[in-house]
C-alpha cells in the first residue's frame, strides 16, 4: 500500500493525540529561591559582561547579556575596534552552543579501543590518564588545536615545549594558501589589514569577506564605510567568482571567471596595468616585469572566460582610482595553484603602489602584549602535513594526538583517512565540547568550558591599527563539570612535570599576564587597571605602529590549475563552498539551521545548485535529486536551480553531513567533500576543495527541499503563503 | 528565603505551616515550591498594565485567602486571554504577547 504524507500525517496526529491525552498531566516544575540573596543579582535585572567572541577567530567583542546568572542574549561590543558594536549570526547563535543539550558534562573514557561506548571518568583520573600517555610518549606528541591567540597560545606553546610535542592549528575556513602566499611576499610578519575601508575601488577575487573571510564582521563594517561612510566617495566594488555568493551579490559587477583561472586574470590585468597603463608608479615597471611581463592578452581572455573589454575596463577603472585595492581568498585558494594565484594578486597591490598606503595593504606592529610566544610560529595543519604525520604515526612508535576544538576527521575530505591517524596514534584526548567525529574517535574525552563560561584574551590575527587585546571572562557560572582548558593544560603540567609550570590556575595566569603589561605601577592601580579592562572588553587606547615591509617579488610561475576527473565524462566543476549561515561547523546549532541562505532562501539540509539552462537540458527541475558522482564516489541531494553560477559549475554548501555532532547535526543532509579527489595546492599543501570535477544524473526522485518562499509544511489556514512568482 | 525568614521568625511561629517552612531555614536548605503558572518563553506578560486597567488579583488568581489549597484558577491559556483581552476591548494585535 502506497501511503502519501498527508494521510500519514493525519495518522501520525491522531496517534499523537490518543498517546497523549490518557496520561495527560502538565509538567511540574519547581521554584526553587536563593538561601541568600546574592547583593548583585536582581531578579528581572540584567547585569551586562563585556568579553570576547569563541565562536571563530576573529575575536569579535561581545557584550552578554544575563539574568540571574544566567546568559539570555549576546551583543556587539559598540567600544571594540574588530566588530564596532556589529555580531554575525554565529555569534548570536552562542547562547546555543552554551546551553547544547549534547554538551559533554564530564570526562569520559572509551571503553575498550574500538567501541564507541564512552563512561564517564573523574577528572584526576582523566589528567592521570593522560598525564601517563605524555610521559610514556617520549616526545612522540602532536596537539591540533583551533588556532588560539594571547595566554592560551603562550601556555600552549611552553606546554608542548615541555613535554617535546608539536602543536598545530587547524581551521578548516583558514585559507592556508593564502597565509602561505602573503608569508612568501612579505615574510613572517602575520596577516596584513586590506583597509577596505579607505579603499575607493575594491577587487576581490573569490574572497568571500562579507561572510566568512579572516574577520567577515570586521570587514563588514569596513565595506559600509567604503560605500558610505565618506561624504563625497562611493567605492566600487567587483568581484570575481565562479559562483554569485553573497559578497558577489553585493559588488557593482559580477565576474563569473573559469574556476582555477583566478591567478591569470590577475596576470591580464597586471599586464595591461603596467604596459598600457603604467603613468601611476613609472618608475617601478622594472620590478614588476618578473610578474606581469610576459602575458598573452588573448589566451588569458580565453582561459579564464573573461572577455578582454572586461578585462581593460577593470584595468581602466583600477588605474583610475586613487585607492584601488585588490584582495584574493576563498574560492581562489581552493585550486591547485592557490598560493601561486594569490601571490600574483597581491602582487597587483605592489604594482598599484598599495602596500602600507590609506586604503591598500597596511601592516602594523605589535608591542604591547609580548606574552603570546610570538618568536614562535604555529603551522597551519594542511592535508598534505596530516598525510606525513600519518606515516610517522605509521612507523609503529607509541604516539599520543591531542585534539582541541578541531574537527579533522568531518573537514578533511574522507578520502585524506584521518580517522587512520586516530586509529594508529596509541592514545588519543580531545578537548572539545561535543562528541563529533574526531572526538569520538578519541580514547578519553575531557570537555573544556564554553567561553561563555572561561576566562581567557585575544589578539586578533589579522593586523590593527589600534593595538587591540580583548579579554574574555566568565558571563555565567560553569553549567557542568567541564574544566578550562588552560587549568587542564596546567593540571597535565603539574602531573607531567611538578614544578614546572608555577601557575595555579589560568585565570591566575591571565591576570599576572595582564597586569605585568600594566608596567610598574602600584599593586593597587594595577588591580584598578585589571578591572576597567574586564569592564572593557580588553585594552585598545594605543595606535598600532606602522610596519614598513619590504616584499619580495621573485619570478614567480603561474601553473594552470590541474582538475580530476577526465572533462568528458565528468563535465562539472564541483564548487564546495562554506555554508554561508553555518560556515564549516556551525550545524549543530538550530538557529544556523534554520536561518535560511542568504540567495537560495534553503536551509536545514545540503542541496546542489545548478544553474538553470543547464538543468533544462538535463530535464531537472527545482527540487529533484540528483546524484552528483566523481572519480571517487557520489552523493545524492535536491537541487536548487540558481541563475547565479556558471552553467559548467555546480555548488553545494559544505557543512552538514555529520555522522556525530548533537542531535541537530547528526545525520542531516550530505558532505560534498565525500566527492572529493586528492589534489593539492602545491606550495602550502591545502586540500584543493575546488579541483574535483563531477557528473550529474538524475534519480527520478523528488526531494524535501525547504525554502523561506515554501516551507516544507502541508497546505493549511495557520501559514498563509503567497505564491512567489519565479525569478528564473 | 532570608527576606521571608527575616518576618516569619516572629509571625505565627506557633502555626505548623510556619513552622514547616522555618524548618527548611533550620536546615539551610532552600524550598522547593511547585511552580503553579508558568507562561512559555515566547508569552510577553507583565503584571503592570493589568493593574493599571483596574484588575483585582481575583479576577485571574481566584481567591487565594479562601482556599485550602491553591489550583490553578485560570488556565493561562491563550484562548483565555484573548476572550478577555475582547470583552475588555484591549489589543489583539500578536505583537502585543508574542514579542
Amino acid at each position: 500500500m502506497k501511503i502519501k504524507r498527508r494521510t500519514w500525517m493525519k495518522a501520525a496526529a491522531a496517534a499523537m493525540a490518543s498517546a497523549a491525552l490518557p496520561g495527560c498531566k502538565p509538567q511540574v516544575h519547581k521554584l526553587v529561591p536563593y538561601l541568600l540573596p546574592d547583593d548583585e543579582i536582581v531578579p528581572g535585572v540584567a547585569d551586562w559582561y563585556a568579553s570576547t567572541c569563541g565562536e571563530c577567530s576573529a575575536g569579535c567583542g561581545v557584550l552578554v547579556r544575563t539574568m540571574e546568572g544566567r546568559a539570555k542574549k549576546i551583543e556587539g561590543n559598540p567600544e571594540h575596534p574588530v566588530n564596532q558594536g556589529k555580531l554575525c549570526a554565529r555569534g548570536q547563535a552562542a547562547v546555543q552552543s552554551l546551553y547544547h543539550p549534547d554538551r559533554l558534562r564530564e570526562p569520559r573514557e572509551r571503553h575498550g579501543k574500538s567501541s564507541g561506548v564512552f563512561e564517564p571518568i573523574t577528572w584526576e583520573e582523566a589528567i592521570g590518564a593522560i598525564a601517563d600517555q605524555l610521559r610514556s610518549a617520549q616526545g612522540r606528541i602532536v596537539m591540533i588545536s583551533r588556532p588560539l591567540s594571547g595566554t592560551s597560545r603562550a601556555l600552549l606553546l611552553e606546554f608542548m615545549n615541555m613535554v617535546g610535542g608539536r602543536l598545530y592549528w587547524y581551521d578548516p575556513a583558514a585559507d592556508v594558501p593564502l597565509r602561505t602566499a602573503l608569508g612568501l611576499i612579505f615574510g613572517n610578519v602575520g596577516l596584513p589589514q586590506y583597509d577596505v575601508a579607505g579603499a575607493d575601488y575594491l577587487i576581490s577575487f573569490g574572497a568571500p569577506f562579507l561572510e566568512q573571510w579572516l574577520s567577515p564582521v570586521s570587514y563588514g563594517v569596513a565595506y559600509g564605510r567604503m560605500r558610505q561612510g565618506r561624504p563625497t566617495v562611493r567605492g566600487r566594488f567587483v568581484h570575481i567568482e565562479p559562483r554569485l555568493s553573497l559578497t558577489a551579490a553585493n559588488a557593482d559587477r559580477w565576474i563569473p571567471i573559469r574556476p582555477g583561472t583566478e591567478g591569470l586574470l590577475a596576470l591580464g590585468l597586471g599586464h595591461i596595468l603596467l604596459t598600457e597603463r603604467s603613468d601611476r608608479r613609472a618608475h617601478q615597471r622594472g620590478r614588476f616585469e618578473v610578474l606581469f611581463g610576459g602575458v598573452d592578452l588573448k589566451q588569458v581572455a580565453t582561459e579564464t572566460d573573461v572577455p578582454t573589454d572586461e578585462l581593460r575596463r577593470l584595468a581602466k577603472e583600477c588605474a583610475g582610482a586613487r585607492h584601488p585595492l585588490v584582495i584574493g581568498g576563498g574560492s581562489a585558494c581552493s585550486h591547485t595553484n592557490g598560493t601561486q594565484s594569490l601571490i600574483i594578486i597581491n602582487g597587483l597591490n605592489a604594482l598599484l603602489g598599495n602596500i602600507g598606503q590609506p586604503g591598500g595593504v597596511r601592516f602594523y606592529q605589535s608591542q604591547t602584549y609580548p606574552h603570546q610566544g610570538e618568536d614562535q610560529t604555529v603551522p597551519w595543519l594542511t592535508e598534505r602535513l596530516a598525510q606525513a604525520l600519518l606515516a610517522e604515526f605509521e612507523s609503529g612508535q607509541r604516539s599520543v594526538l591531542l585534539v582541541n576544538e578541531c574537527n579533522p576527521v568531518f573537514s578533511m575530505p574522507p578520502v585524506m583517512h584521518i580517522d587512520r591517524l586516530f586509529a594508529r596514534a596509541s592514545f588519543v584526548a580531545s578537548f572539545g565540547p561535543l562528541l563529533d567525529e574526531s572526538a569520538s574517535l578519541a580514547d578519553i574525552v575531557c570537555p573544556s568550558h564554553h567561553w561563555l563560561e572561561g576566562w581567557g584574551d585575544h589578539m586578533p590575527d589579522t593586523a590593527m591599527p589600534v593595538e587591540t587585546a580583548s579579554l574574555q571572562q566568565p558571563a555565567v557560572s560553569q553549567l557542568y563539570g567541564t574544566r578550562q582548558l588552560g587549568d587542564i593544560v596546567l593540571d597535565l603540567a603539574r602531573a607531567v612535570r611538578p614544578g614546572c609550570l608555577p601557575w595555579k590556575s589560568f585565570a591566575e595566569l591571565l591576570k599576572h599576564n595582564w597586569t605585568s603589561r600594566f608596567g610598574n605601577s602600584s599593586l593597587a592601580e594595577q588591580e584598578r587597571e585589571w578591572v576597567s579592562s574586564l569592564q572593557q572588553g580588553g585594552r585598545w587606547d594605543d595606535d598600532a605602529k606602522p610596519l614598513s615591509i619590504t616584499a619580495r617579488w621573485t619570478p614567480t610561475r603561474l601553473d594552470p590549475a590541474s582538475f580530476m576527473g577526465d572533462e568528458r565524462q565528468y563535465p562539472f566543476h564541483l564548487y564546495p563552498y562554506p555554508s554561508t549561515t553555518m560556515g564549516h561547523n556551525g550545524a549543530h546549532l538550530p538557529w544556523l539551521q534554520e536561518l535560511p541562505d542568504t540567495l537560495t532562501t534553503a536551509m536545514w539540509g545540503t542541496w546542489v545548485e545548478i544553474n538553470p539552462a543547464t538543468a533544462a537540458s538535463y530535464g531537472i527541475a527545482q527540487g529533484d535529486i540528483v546524484r552528483i558522482q566523481s572519480s571517487l564516489g557520489s552523493i545524492e541531494a535536491p537541487v536548487v536551480l540558481f541563475p547565479g553560477i556558471r552553467p559548467d559549475v555546480v555548488a553545494m554548501p559544505v557543512g552538514q553531513g555529520h555522522t556525530s555532532y548533537g542531535r541537530y547535526a547528526t545525520g542531516r543532509g550530505v558532505d560534498p567533500s565525500q566527492l572529493a579527489v586528492p589534489a593539492f595546492d602545491q606550495e602550502s599543501g591545502a586540500f584543493a576543495t575546488g579541483a574535483t570535477r563531477v557528473q550529474i544524473e538524475r534519480t527520478g526522485r523528488r526531494g524535501r527541499l525547504v525554502l523561506l518562499q515554501q516551507p516544507a509544511v502541508e497546505a493549511s489556514g495557520l501559514i498563509q503563503v503567497d505564491p512567489v512568482k519565479p525569478i528564473i | 528565603m532570608q527576606l521571608c525568614v527575616s518576618c516569619h521568625r516572629n509571625l505565627a511561629q506557633q502555626r505548623p505551616q510556619t513552622q514547616e517552612v522555618l524548618a527548611y531555614w533550620e536546615e539551610q536548605r532552600p524550598i522547593q515550591w511547585t511552580r503553579l503558572h508558568r507562561l512559555p518563553d515566547f508569552v510577553y506578560f507583565t503584571h503592570e498594565m493589568h493593574l493599571k486597567a483596574g484588575f483585582q488579583c481575583v479576577t485571574c488568581h481566584g481567591h487565594v485567602e479562601q482556599m485550602a489549597s491553591t489550583p490553578r484558577a485560570a488556565s493561562l491559556e491563550m484562548g483565555w486571554c484573548l476572550s478577555c483581552h475582547e470583552a475588555q476591548g484591549a489589543s489583539r494585535d500578536c505583537w502585543t504577547c508574542h514579542k
